[in-house]
């Protein structure tokens, strides 16, 4: 699409703006990635370039079990998430039109929901119904709701992409609807459920309202660390830790991308 | 030749019980741990204060959440949302207008970039905005080296100021992502065609862009408010107990003491129905721009 | 000789929509027949429910003798060439080709056998590592037909297969078509709404329109003597002239049109003063005094239009206000009468054709 020769705003103001917005953005991005770096404890004070911190995380033991439970948080939950939802996707896509709409709905409310309000249901349901202990149970149990929902999102969109008459060709010449499935759909559509499984994944390991509510002892994840460090006070190892989990989620993010992305 | 199998019956009842298997799982589960969370959220919001709660009959919860102390603070949320959403739409919309005249390559990118913030790790970008805006954070260096500053420090922490630059570097993208997929459908051609027909600058965005865009507009603002008006993390981080909103004193009346369960499920109720007269005013703004 | 594909008095709705009325047709094996028709005539639902993707509201579909209501297409001896091919993208030609040989669970060798050789019939040689996206539209299609054609099917359909191909590739497709289907001896049912190509490459042809069939017969009975007036219309060109039946007998028939008397034959018994329509080709109307036959239906007019064609040319001659009959000519040596001219032209009365007035 080429920019045409009389542009509806200036375009000199257009840049500007976004200039500023993604200097805006990732100032703090920089900040941080850079003062990991950084020998000072003093973060508006530069020491010359060091690795300490990084160090020191290392040998943090709270938040390396933290780290080991948001993995196996993460694991588990997008695990049971991409089976669940794909399974939805495929359902819902196989449904007649008036009830579609109404299912992909329901699918998308647990985005749309404030967290903090699925966050006070999901801990009043579990403490006053179901009566369980808050732990890592309970938090694979919620993750597991709101990581369906991206998985389905992802893979519905996914499968509006494919073209029925492929599964006609391949069951007109010869295939049953289960080779017909794996044979011709489902290599279409591996990459949308990937993506998703990455997505929820990343979602996951970045939570912090719901598991906050429906956490229990030892059960902590890193999300939940790094809110109780800020809150106790500006730590530096904070720095080097915040550049790592960038790092993770980024590179999780594109390659979720770059999957959706694929033929 | 092939050779022929024997009729397969009831072909499309099989076809029915296999989406209800597809489907089911899902539906189930979203029924058991969504659906009925929600509901509950309701019954605490109808009980009396308790260890957490006593299952009885009581609507005090709604009877306090009219405290003028309440008010104040859902008044707080709402200006801050409605500010929010605002500066998000006025910076966001140019933003994803410059975005998608952008050749492809460069598009996807600059897209990307956007969106990165939003899937890294949320809380520790709060964390970074804290260290720029403490006492002794890079911006106060910065405007005392403009020489603003008068006596003592300067703190931008703690002030609802902080609070609303949290909420919208949080939730910008939230706005460009709705925005970005209607723009995306704009045939721009008709920017052309109506330049061509001799409106300015100003009547082509207002009278063609802007109500094809409409609906994307609506959604980004949809979403950007109801996160921040029920945001909990960013004012809870960045504002303190100075400045006190819907989100994080729903997490005190669950988690700290002195517990009010029905009171935060009340508050919580208010936020559903926000969100869902928001909703319901983005459907109606869709439906009329076809 | 057993039909191949039958259908009896086969009805099917489609979103409360009659799409297919009482369809009967008989498909004899090894023949090349076409469903011709205007969009929406119902053709591509009638090939679809002989592939077994549909199932027909009443009537019965056999196939090769055996009534197969109720088994679902993978199990068919037929084989559907879509109209945008369906290629499985993600695999080679030699997999989409292999695929309904794998779904038969052949032994590897026979299959890569069958695939050698039947992508050599098609002239897709050197193509066999190549993706569906990589190819063009004409090589595309050869490859949805090698597909189809692998698996030894009784019965081929193809949906308009030639659709998407230019002009000139059509016309050499339709050839190669024609030929392979001579060459493996398969039933072929084709779907097509280009009446030139039905006439050029079936055996015999329906022509459909608003879910029924029409007629049914070879290209030369439904052209030269067409059994209603939209089958007149829809294929080649036709002189339709509506005329009020004034005398009936012994299968001749006198009517009027406009004031001028016309003769022609009929195996059907005609009312007096009922509405007819006759038709004529507009290359069988004569032009000149003198020819040979009858003396019937010989008119005076003047040449209101002339056109040239290079191959032929085509006078519109007016004989009444109303009435306007066009006349094709091959381009011979004979001099074109200009316009403005009066002319004597004759209708032949074995080539005129007497239709229903309403459809």
């Amino acid at each position: 699409m080429m920019t045409s020769t009389r542009a509806r705003w200036p375009e000199w103001l257009l840049r500007a703006n976004a200039a500023t917005v993604y200097a805006f953005l990732y100032l703090p991005i920089a900040l941080l990635v850079l003062y990991s770096f950084s020998g000072s404890r003093f973060s508006s004070v530069w020491g010359g370039f060091s690795v300490e911190w990084y160090g020191r995380l290392v040998q943090n033991d709270k938040l390396l079990a933290a780290l080991g439970n948001s993995v196996a948080l993460a694991t588990t939950s997008s695990f049971f998430a991409t089976i669940v939802g794909t399974a939805a996707a495929l359902g819902i896509s196989r449904l007649p039109r008036r009830s579609r709409g109404a299912m992909e709905a329901l699918f998308y409310l647990p985005i749309l929901v404030p967290d903090i309000v699925l966050a006070i249901a999901l801990l009043a349901f579990f403490v006053l119904v179901l009566h369980l202990e808050l732990g890592l149970t309970t938090m694979i149990l919620a993750h597991v709701v709101f990581n369906l929902c991206y998985v389905t999102a992802i893979v519905t969109t996914r499968l509006r992409g494919f073209d029925q008459r492929l599964l006609e060709a391949a069951r007109d010449l010869g295939a049953s609807p289960w080779k017909a499935f794996w044979r011709v759909k489902f290599p279409l559509i591996w990459p949308g459920v990937l993506g998703g499984a990455l997505l929820a994944y990343a979602m996951s390991l970045d939570e912090f309202v719901i598991s906050f509510f429906v956490t229990g002892p030892g059960s902590s994840t890193l999300p939940i660390e790094i809110y109780s460090m800020v809150k106790r006070g500006v730590t530096p190892e904070i720095n080097a830790l915040a550049t790592l989990m960038l790092a993770g989620s980024v590179l999780l993010a594109s390659l979720s991308v770059l999957l959706q992305r694929r033929k | 030749m092939r050779p022929t199998q024997a009729p397969v019956p009831g072909a499309t009842r099989s076809e029915n019980t296999a989406t209800a298997l597809l489907l089911g799982p899902g539906f189930i589960w979203l029924l058991v741990l969504f659906a009925a969370p929600i509901a509950i959220v309701v019954a605490v919001s109808l009980a009396r204060r308790g260890m957490p709660v006593e299952w009885a009959f009581d609507f005090s919860a709604y009877a306090r959440a009219r405290d003028p102390i309440m008010a104040r603070i859902v008044w707080r949320s709402f200006l801050l949302g409605v500010m929010s959403t605002g500066v998000c739409a006025v910076v966001g919309y140019p933003l994803t207008y410059f975005i998608v005249r952008r050749t492809a390559r460069v598009r996807y990118l600059l897209y990307f970039l956007v969106l990165i913030p939003l899937t890294a790790n949320s809380l520790v970008l709060i964390y970074a905005w804290i260290t720029l805006l403490r006492p002794t954070g890079l911006i106060e260096h910065f405007i005392r080296g403009l020489g603003l500053a008068g006596e003592g420090t300067v703190s931008i922490l703690y002030t609802p100021w902080a609070v609303g630059i949290g909420l919208t570097y949080w939730y910008l993208p939230f706005m460009v992502y709705p925005l970005y997929a209607s723009m995306e459908r704009f045939d721009f051609r008709l920017l052309e065609a109506a330049a061509d027909l001799g409106a300015n600058r100003f009547q082509s965005f207002w009278r063609v862009l802007l109500p094809q865009t409409v609906p994307g507009l609506a959604t980004g603002c949809l979403l950007v408010f109801v996160q921040t008006f029920c945001s909990f993390v960013v004012p809870d981080l960045l504002g303190g107990s100075k400045t006190l909103m819907l989100g994080s004193f729903i997490q005190q009346r669950f988690l700290n003491l002195p517990q009010d369960w029905p009171l935060g499920g009340a508050l919580a109720m208010l936020m559903i129905v926000v969100l869902g007269m928001g909703v319901w005013a983005v459907g109606v703004l869709q439906r009329r721009e076809g | 000789m057993e039909s191949s594909v039958e259908l009896q008095s086969v009805n099917k709705s489609l979103g409360g929509i009659r799409v297919v009325r009482d369809v009967s047709l008989s498909i004899k094996r090894g023949e090349f027949f076409s469903l011709l028709g205007p969009s929406g005539c119902g053709k591509s639902t009638t090939l679809r429910l002989v592939a077994g993707f549909e199932k027909p509201d009443t009537g019965e579909i056999h196939i090769n003798g055996q009534p197969p209501n109720g088994v679902p297409a993978f199990v068919r001896d037929i084989n559907l060439v879509f109209q945008h091919y369906a290629l499985f993208p993600h695999m080679t030609v030699r997999q989409n080709v292999a695929f309904g040989l794998e779904m038969m669970k052949l032994s590897r060798t026979e299959i890569a056998e069958k695939v050698a050789r039947i992508i050599e019939l098609v002239r897709l040689g050197g193509f066999e590592e190549r993706y569906p996206r990589q190819m063009s539209g004409g090589q595309q299609q050869r490859v949805a037909l090698a597909r189809a054609l692998v698996t030894e099917p009784s019965v081929v359909l193809l949906d308009e297969p030639l659709g998407a191909l230019d002009l000139k590739l059509r016309k050499e497709m339709q050839f190669e078509l024609k030929n392979l289907q001579r060459t493996l001896g398969h039933t072929f049912i084709y779907v097509t709404h280009d009446q030139e190509e039905a006439l050029a490459m079936s055996d015999r042809l329906a022509v459909m329109h608003q879910g029924r069939v029409l007629q049914v017969g070879s290209p030369e009975e439904v052209y030269e003597r067409p059994a209603t007036r939209f089958v007149a219309g829809f294929i080649g060109e036709a002189n339709l002239l509506p005329a009020m039946v004034t005398e009936c007998r012994d299968g001749c028939v006198v009517a009027d049109v406009d004031g001028l008397r016309f003769h022609a034959e009929t195996s059907s018994g005609l009312e007096l003063s009922s509405h007819v329509v006759l038709g004529i080709r507009p290359e069988k109307v004569r032009l000149g005094a003198n020819f040979d036959g009858s003396h019937h239906n010989r008119f005076s007019g003047v040449v209101e239009n002339t056109a040239y064609f290079g191959v032929a040319r085509m006078l519109h001659v007016r004989l009444t206000p109303s009435v306007l009959v066009s006349l094709r000519q091959s381009n011979d040596s004979s001099e074109m009468p200009c316009r403005g001219e009066r002319v004597e032209i004759g209708l032949p009365v074995e080539s005129l054709v007497v239709l229903q007035a309403d459809n």
